[in-house]
């Protein structure tokens, strides 16, 4: 620190020195005293020019304020003296104070003596002035004027020559000033030969172009290295700074740059060299501060630049008269930077900052200080040797000398920095032992390092042989993958204007001895700001060495490796092998006596994994006192082994109890192994221990069990036999002995073979055939079946007699499934055998009494059946008379010519007839509800109509009795949902027994109501009262079959068919009896649904509408009656009107088959039941022969007493079209006959199967098919022809094929006729005639040919 | 281009049925047919058809060995099958709920639109 400041003493003292130098020379022309003037006289002729030079007309001068004198006769009188240089301002004149403008006179007179030629300098003055010598004008500044408009100032600087003036000179010099903050002559008039004046103006400009060229030069310089160097402001600052100066040069002194700008004017010219002025401090400032910006504060730099661009602006903005005054602000401004930049830089030195520059600036600053003093001080008002270029030229050298000092040493640390750099990078370069290669892509060039040479075993650059280039030394195996990095790595241009590493690789290259040496290769590109590679730069590291470690490393890695598999599985398998075992190990060192034991020993002793054992006692106190002697003599005996170094003598193994650590003992089976030392001794012991106690326990177990079996085996009477395979050795037990009659201890060593001898020989073979399998294991038990099931057989005994045994077993077998050992047992059974077949004879006598009983019962049921069979077809045979009896009155009173009582008697008969009829009808409805199969046909029925028919009956035998019935129906219609004929039964039963059982003169009450809401909602309730009581004994069976109460002849069927034909009506009857109220039986039925009337209701409306129509629209029809029974015949033809109707008759099958080919009937009835041939049958031919006949198909309508499914549904089947069950009404066949109508008037269907309709029928085609008709038409003639001849050679089947694929086919095309035909061939192929069939084939035939045959329209 | 009718495989001996119904469902299937009814297997493992209709009543070899023998290839037995027979009305195929001998029936005699309803309902399981 103190140093440095010395530095910086030294430093500035230096230059000061070199500046005072300059001194001595301006000190000493100015040794001769200069004149002055005195009153406006200045005396010089004591003054040799020549000698002293030049001289300033400084001095007291004749002043005349606002008056421009006559240069000619200067006034002498009342003036006033000024001494000049000097601005006038302030001057006073008459007690005022001048200000800047005005005008004015100077005068002086010059005793200048007998010196000659003399010239004059005039500088520049404030701001316009004329000079007079002796009256002449000699020179002027512009045109001085008496006010602004008529003055005109201007930059002159001049030298004027007076060479024809004589001494005494009277110099008037008039100025005017109206632009300036100073008017008047303020600087001074040189006067001197005209040689000096010369010199001095030559000397000035000298300086003033050396220092501006100088200035010019130092700081075009900082600006030039600015404008490539951006980073740094100071050069900018400094070369502005001087360039200021240079301006403020040119400006100033000389005015060098006069003839250039002083034709720019007065106030161009000065406001130029104001500006210099502002920007040369401020860019000095701003200098600064970039050079120490820690010292310079901010605030101050900012009001510097604020102070400096506010002049700048001031003087951009004002003319001269304004901007002048600014000049103590400019001095100040100067001054306190001055001040300020000189502390920074006192500061910066202290700090020994910017490495001693600050002090040379700070010298230059002084020095600048220095020169600006000196020319104020000295020659502010003359115009002599000025320092200020001096000064600012050394001042702008500080800087500059920075710069370039800071500049060199930036350099120097630079370069060596780069050599130091370059050094290392070699040294690296020489220690990693790289060969390189180094690329110019530019020029193609590669060259190769020495050491890149010596890895590849060729001698250095310049040497033969020369190395191969590059890629020719790789190594063929790798040269692809270099090739292909290198390529890619000049395709890569996404790196631009850097350098890329290149991808690290390792490869082979061969040595110059053929032989390939392993290199690792790096490289770096260096890439252009396209990406292109500019250089590529590969170093190359010999790695041959690393290599070969590596291998061989590799190898040994993998031996270890290997050798560590090996152990460790050898280890694994061991601790398996451990594991396996369950053994607890034990490790007893011979030097240390300490003994170490195994987890598993741990574990099995009850310790937790991980005690410490280090503690324990020898092993013996853990075991049993009875095992702990023996074990340890054992021990001992084992530790005096001697033996062969690594031998290893195992002990033999013992059994002990070892304590449990939960005191409980283990029977442990040791076993120990010795280990013989070095010296031949044992080394150490180990033993291991294993679990035996569950096998101990077991063996006790099964001694026990053992004996057990074997007192079981002696105690039963079970013989045991046991043979071993292997040895053929049998064990035969006692009991064993005792069955085949020997003695309980009788020796077997010679008994005979089991099978081939003992037993019986009846026996013997089924016995050994399933034995023998059973050995093999191919018997039915399987391959390794155990158990052998009994069965029983004979054996022979000692004594020759035979015994019956019972014999199963169990077998022991071997992998191969063959019996190895087999344990049989054999039981004694004669005894039990008799008890059986005891059994068994017992029992087939009960099985054959059982079956003689099963026969009788058969019989009977036959017999049921029979009797119930006869019942039916006696029944059917009381029916059909009976419709007879029925009808022949009722067409009798239907003729309305009988007297009234003939036609209530013949009531009476029809009436009777319907009731021997419902009984019958009953019966049979009654045996089918007992037997489930009653259909139920349900319809509307009036329940107090037929109450009152039933009450029309039965009047005149409660009349007989005197009992009255009395009918309490009211208003009520009651329809039941029901069988009017079974309610009509039910109803006669129940209101005949209350008659029967109602005494003489009683009353018996029938009322009817409907349900009520809270039970019989939708019911029709029936009560009939009486007033009798049924017997207590009889209440209970009331309505079971064959049940009466007292009544002489009764059935007992009454009650219980009435009961059974409410519930198969889904109804009930109840009865409630009691000796105060009397009997009452509630019948309750289903009402019918609402809007259900019965159908006498219906017929009567239906008859009233349909009577005309009967009448009138019947058409003249055939009709054909075929009936057995002639009143049916005569019933049946009078319902039938004629005409226009005409009816004939036949009275069996064939007959009516005759009937039909003669007379062709539209309409046929026919009974089913008929001798010599039956309606069935009959129909079945009669539509064979209009088939054949090509008949049409006549209406045929079965007349049947038969009323049940079945006969309507076969009867159908076999071609019936309508069905109706005797007695008919009138009413039926004429609506039969109206519905036959209105079917065959309505239009016939398409399917019409006459034939003389089929052969005209039009057949409508299909469109789709209408092209393949004629190839359908010739395979259906050629079928046809097939047909034939099936139909010749009575070949059934084929004519059953041919017809089923011509209808099949026929009707998909449309011919449904021909399809209908066909249908009826196929299925009466069987039974068919074949001239019949051969028939329709030919009709079929002319059908193809002649039928109209019609395009079908497309269907949508 | 793909064919995306559905493929029936029709076998009946009677030519003029094939030939019937080949102009018939044209329109709506891809019609594979044979009149002999040994080959049906075979065709039915070439042509992997949508559904096979099969008349019943053949000789040499019925409808029912047919149906059998492709119940019997793995290959075969997942195909849609419908018996077009004579042998029963519609009315009985109705019946029977559209079932003829355990199978789906549709009589020869029915209308078209029944068979091409019932293609589309076996066909579209």
């Amino acid at each position: 620190m103190f140093s440095t400041f010395r530095a910086c003493i030294v430093r500035t003292a230096l230059l000061l020195a070199a500046v005072l130098a300059l001194h001595p020379f301006e000190a000493a022309a100015a040794d001769v005293k200069a004149p002055f003037a005195k009153s406006g006289q200045l005396d010089l002729r004591q003054w040799n020019f020549e000698r002293d030079g030049p001289v300033f007309l400084a001095g007291e001068w004749g002043f005349f304020w606002q008056k421009f004198i006559d240069p000619a006769s200067p006034s002498t009188g009342a003036m006033q003296f000024s001494e000049l240089p000097n601005a006038w301002v302030g001057t006073l004149v008459d007690g005022t104070k001048l200000g800047s403008s005005g005008y004015a006179s100077y005068q002086l007179e010059v005793d200048c003596g007998n010196a000659s030629n003399l010239s004059m300098a005039l500088p520049v003055q404030h701001s316009s002035a004329r000079v007079y010598v002796n009256g002449r004008e000699v020179a002027n500044q512009g045109r001085p004027g008496m006010d602004d408009e008529r003055s005109n100032p201007a930059v002159t600087q001049q030298y004027v020559p007076l060479v024809d003036a004589v001494c005494p000179f009277n110099i008037v010099v008039h100025i005017a000033n109206f632009e300036h903050r100073r008017g008047g002559m303020v600087r001074g008039i040189q006067l001197g030969t005209s040689v000096q004046m010369q010199t001095r103006r030559e000397a000035g400009l000298i300086r003033d172009m050396g220092a501006f060229g100088g200035l010019a030069l130092l700081s075009l310089l900082p600006i030039l290295f600015f404008f490539w160097r951006r980073k740094e402001m100071a050069p900018l600052y400094f070369g502005l700074f001087g360039l200021s100066c240079c301006v403020f040069i040119a400006l100033s002194g000389e005015r060098a740059a006069l003839p250039v700008l002083g034709s720019l004017g007065w106030d161009w010219f000065l406001s130029l060299k104001f500006l210099s002025f502002y920007g040369g401090l401020t860019m000095f400032a701003r200098f600064v501060h970039a050079a120490y910006p820690r010292e310079f504060g901010r605030w101050q730099i900012n009001t510097a630049d604020v102070l400096g661009a506010a002049g700048a602006l001031l003087v951009l903005s004002t003319p001269s008269r304004v901007f002048t005054q600014s000049i103590p602000a400019l001095v100040a401004f100067a001054v306190a930077l001055t001040v300020y930049i000189s502390w920074v830089l006192v500061k910066a030195s202290m700090r020994n900052h910017g490495r001693g520059s600050a002090p040379v600036l700070l010298g230059g600053l002084v020095v600048v200080a220095i020169t600006v003093g000196h020319d104020l001080i000295f020659f502010q008002h003359l115009l002599g040797r000025e320092w200020i270029p001096y000064g600012l030229l050394l001042f702008a050298l500080a800087p500059g000398f920075m710069l370039a000092r800071r500049m060199a040493s930036a350099l120097s640390a630079e370069e060596l920095r780069y050599i130091e750099q370059r050094e290392r990078g070699d040294l690296l370069v020489r220690a990693t032992n790289a060969g390189l290669l180094d690329w110019d892509a530019t020029s193609g060039v590669i060259t190769y390092s020495d050491r890149y040479r010596e890895i590849m075993g060729y001698p250095p650059e310049g040497q033969q042989p020369d190395i191969p280039g590059f890629f020719a030394l790789i190594h063929p195996d790798d040269s692809d993958a270099a090739r292909e990095s290198f390529l890619a790595e000049l395709r890569n241009r996404n790196v631009v204007s850097a350098v890329h590493n290149h991808p690290h690789l390792v490869y082979r290259m061969r040595h110059m001895n053929g032989e390939y040496v392993w290199v690792q290769a790096d490289g770096i590109a260096l890439r252009d700001a396209q990406g292109w590679t500019l250089r590529f730069i590969g170093s190359y590291i010999d790695i041959s060495a690393a290599k070969q470690l590596e291998s061989q490393m590799t190898e040994q890695v993998n031996q270890k490796r290997l050798a560590e598999q090996v152990l460790s599985m050898e280890r694994d398998r061991l601790q398996l092998l451990v594991r396996t075992t369950k053994a607890g190990f034990s490790d007893w060192d011979a030097e240390t006596e300490v003994m170490t034991y195994s987890e598993r020993y741990l574990e099995m002793m009850g310790y937790p994994p991980g005690t410490d054992t280090s503690a324990w006692p020898k092993v013996f106190m853990f075991m049993h006192d009875d095992d702990s002697e023996s074990a340890r003599a054992h021990f001992n005996e084992m530790t005096g082994f001697t033996g062969k170094p690594g031998d290893t003598i195992p002990a033999p193994p013992m059994v002990c109890r070892l304590r449990k650590a939960n005191g409980s003992y283990l029977w442990i089976h040791a076993e120990g192994v010795s280990q013989i030392g070095d010296g031949g001794c044992v080394r150490r012991i180990i033993t291991s221990y294993l679990d035996i106690s569950v096998f101990r326990e077991q063996q006790e177990l099964l001694t026990i069990e053992r004996r057990r079996l074997d007192l079981v085996v002696r105690g039963s009477r079970v013989g045991i036999i046991d043979w071993e395979g292997s040895t053929h050795d049998t064990y035969y037990s006692p009991r064993f002995r005792e069955i085949l009659g020997h003695a309980a201890d009788a020796e077997t060593g010679g008994w005979p073979d089991y099978f081939q001898v003992m037993i019986h020989p009846d026996d013997r073979a089924h016995i050994i055939g399933r034995w023998v399998p059973f050995i093999k294991g191919t018997g039915p038990e399987g391959r390794f079946g155990e158990f052998y099931s009994s069965e029983e057989y004979r054996l022979v005994r000692a004594d020759g007699s035979y015994v019956w045994v019972e014999v199963g077993g169990m077998a022991v077998r071997n992998d191969k499934g063959f019996v190895v050992r087999w344990i049989a047992f054999i039981i004694e059974i004669t005894e039990r055998r008799a008890q059986r077949e005891a059994l068994r004879a017992s029992r087939d006598q009960i099985a054959a009494q059982a079956s003689q009983l099963e026969r009788q019962n058969e019989a009977l049921m036959e017999n049921v059946r029979l009797r119930e069979e006869v019942e039916r077809i006696a029944r059917h045979d009381i029916k059909t008379p009976l419709n007879s009896i029925i009808a022949v009155p009722r067409l009798l009173r239907e003729e309305r010519r009988l007297t009234a009582e003939a036609d209530e008697l013949l009531g009476i008969v029809e009436r009777a007839g319907y009731r021997i009829l419902s009984m019958v009808n009953l019966s049979l409805d009654l045996y089918k509800m007992e037997k489930g199969s009653y259909v139920f046909r349900p319809d509307a029925v009036d329940l107090s109509d037929l109450v009152d028919k039933v009450a029309v009956d039965i009047r005149s035998y409660a009349a007989s009795k005197n009992v009255a019935l009395k009918l309490v129906s009211g208003k009520v219609q009651a329809y039941a949902w029901a069988e009017e004929l079974l309610c009509y039964s039910l109803i006669a039963n129940l209101l005949k027994n209350a008659v029967e059982a109602s005494s003489e003169g009683a009353t018996v009450t029938v009322t009817l109501q409907h349900g009520t809401a809270a039970d019989d909602g939708d019911n029709v309730v029936l009560g009939i009262h009486n007033e009798g009581m049924v017997p207590a004994a009889v209440r209970e069976t009331f309505f079971t079959k064959y049940a009466t109460a007292g009544k002489a002849g009764g059935t007992g069927l009454g009650t219980y068919s009435a009961r059974l034909m409410a519930r198969t009506q889904d109804g009930d009857v109840t009865m409630h009896t009691s000796a105060v109220e009397g009997t009452i039986l509630r019948v309750s039925l289903r009402a019918a649904p609402a809007g259900k009337v019965p159908p006498t209701a219906r017929h009567a409306l239906d008859h009233r509408s349909r009577q005309p129509m009967v009448l009138s629209s019947l058409p003249p029809l055939k009709v054909l009656l075929v009936d057995d029974d002639e009143y049916n015949l005569l019933i049946v033809r009078r319902f039938l009107p004629c005409p226009p109707l005409t009816v004939t008759t036949a009275f069996n099958g064939r007959m009516a088959l005759a009937m039909v080919e003669a007379e062709m009937p539209d309409i046929m009835f026919v009974d089913l039941d008929m001798p010599v041939m039956g309606g069935l049958e009959a129909i079945g031919l009669l539509r064979q022969q209009e088939l054949r006949m090509g008949r049409p198909r006549s209406y045929a309508v079965v007349l049947s007493s038969h009323d049940d499914v079945e006969t309507r549904n076969r009867c159908l089947a076999a071609g019936f079209d309508h069905y109706l069950t005797k007695p008919v009404t009138r009413d039926l066949i004429q609506q039969t006959l109206l519905d036959f109508v209105s079917a065959s008037t309505r239009p016939a269907p398409a399917t019409g199967k006459t034939l003389s309709a089929g052969a005209t029928v039009p057949v409508v085609v299909d469109p789709d098919v209408f092209e393949l008709l004629p190839g359908f038409l010739i395979s259906r003639l050629q079928l046809l022809k097939d047909m034939d001849g099936d139909i010749a050679s009575v070949d059934r089947e084929g004519l059953r094929r041919k017809a089923h694929q011509l209808r099949g086919s026929l009707a998909l095309y449309g011919f449904h006729w021909a399809a209908d035909v066909c249908k009826d061939i196929e299925t009466s192929a069987t039974t068919i005639e074949m001239a019949l069939a051969s028939t329709l084939a030919g009709d079929l035939r002319n059908h193809f040919q002649a039928a109209t045959i019609v395009r079908g329209e497309t269907e949508q | 281009m793909l064919d995306e009718r559905k493929k029936i495989l029709l076998i009946d001996d009677d030519e003029a049925i094939v030939m019937y119904l080949e102009t018939k469902l044209a329109k709506n299937y891809q019609l594979t047919t044979t009149t002999q009814p040994r080959n049906a297997v075979a065709m039915a493992r070439k042509e992997k058809p949508d559904v096979i209709l099969c008349d019943i009543d053949m000789p040499d070899f019925s409808g029912g060995d047919v149906a059998a023998a492709l119940a019997e290839d793995p290959a075969t037995s997942r195909i849609p099958f419908i018996y077009l027979t004579a042998l029963v009305s519609p009315q009985e195929v109705e019946d029977m709920a559209g079932y003829v001998g355990g199978r789906p029936g549709v009589a020869k005699k029915a209308p078209l639109a029944d068979l091409l309803k019932r293609i589309e309902e076996e066909t579209s399981r």
